[in-house]
């Protein structure tokens, strides 16, 4: 009698065998004690990963939207964006408009020394210009 | 008991008690699918009531497939994004192995065994995990996981095998299993 690996034993128990190798280790499993006792020993494995309890707060339920008003998701976001529409015609209001100022950076070389390693030595500036 | 879609139907038209019936059917496992898909228990009640906010506004065409497995996808989605979405500034798991204190999540498992049990599949690879989680905690079968993540059937079974392989492996090195 051949035993069926621990990998289909796995499987069976897990019903992802297709239909004639599932009846093949069916059979052999209703007249093998050791395999049966196997399957057993797996199926007890399974239900065990399936019983982590998890504590869970059920909060209540999202409220059901009025008829005559908008669906609750819908009126939230309107609600975000009234108030970002609010808030920013309220900066725009409290801050004085901003004028751009242009800053630039370039690299002019002090001298043209270059080194014995070959390197060219650079002074950075800032050129900052207002309107 | 009422069917989750008449439920739902009735919920639609206004009616709360079907809503609050539906809700505590269904909350709880939804919450823990997306709690453990996100690893945050706090963005998976967000992510459970937004799911719920959904399924309210959804337009029902036919009663194929279950409620469960609706509520599953929406929530599935929302995961998905969010994750995406948290992963671009932040690893919540990478964070949580470096400092070895329990996360909020892990505190809400209050049984030992429960625990390392948890641990050892939030170990497993994201696609592994995911599918398992799909599996063992919210009990869809194997055509609703494929609908729910549009991953091909063969594809979620040989995940489920490699996932449930790995667990008990690992569950055999850390004496639960013998
Ligand atoms: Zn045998």
């Amino acid at each position: 009698m051949t035993h069926p690996d621990a990998d289909t034993l796995l499987k069976f128990a897990l019903k992802t065998l297709d239909q004639s190798e599932s009846s093949s280790v069916a059979e052999h499993l209703s007249v093998c004690e050791k395999c049966k006792d196997l399957q057993q020993k797996i199926l007890g494995e399974l239900a065990r990963l399936e019983e982590v309890e998890i504590h869970i707060d059920v909060p209540a339920p999202p409220g059901l939207p009025r008829r005559l008003r908008l669906p609750l998701a819908v009126s939230r976001w309107a609600a975000v964006l009234a108030i970002g529409f609010l808030l920013g015609y309220m900066t725009a209001q409290l801050s004085d408009p901003v004028r751009p100022v242009v800053v630039q950076q370039r690299l002019i070389p002090t001298r043209a020394e270059v080194s014995s390693s070959g390197f060219v030595s650079c002074q950075a500036i800032d050129v900052t210009t207002s309107p | 008991m009422i069917d989750d879609w008449q439920c739902l139907e009735t919920a639609q038209g206004g009616d709360e008690k079907a809503w609050r019936d539906l809700f505590a059917r269904h909350y709880p496992s939804l919450v823990k699918m997306t709690s453990c898909i996100t690893g945050s228990i706090e963005t998976g009640h967000d992510l459970a009531q937004e799911s719920f906010v959904r399924l309210l506004r959804f337009r029902i065409r036919h009663h194929t497939g279950s409620v469960t497995s609706l509520l599953s996808t929406i929530a599935y989605r929302l995961a998905l994004k969010e994750k995406h979405r948290i992963s671009l500034y932040h690893r919540p798991d990478a964070a949580l192995i470096a400092d070895g204190s329990p996360s909020p999540l892990e505190l809400a498992i209050r049984n030992d065994t429960d625990r390392i049990i948890f641990r050892v599949m939030q170990s497993l690879s994201v696609e592994h995990r995911e599918i398992l989680t799909l599996r063992l905690m919210s009990g869809h079968s194997y055509e609703e996981i494929a609908r729910i993540t549009g991953i091909p059937i063969g594809t979620v079974k040989s995940r489920v095998f490699y996932a449930v392989k790995e667990c008990r492996q690992m569950l055999k090195e850390r004496g639960v299993f013998k």
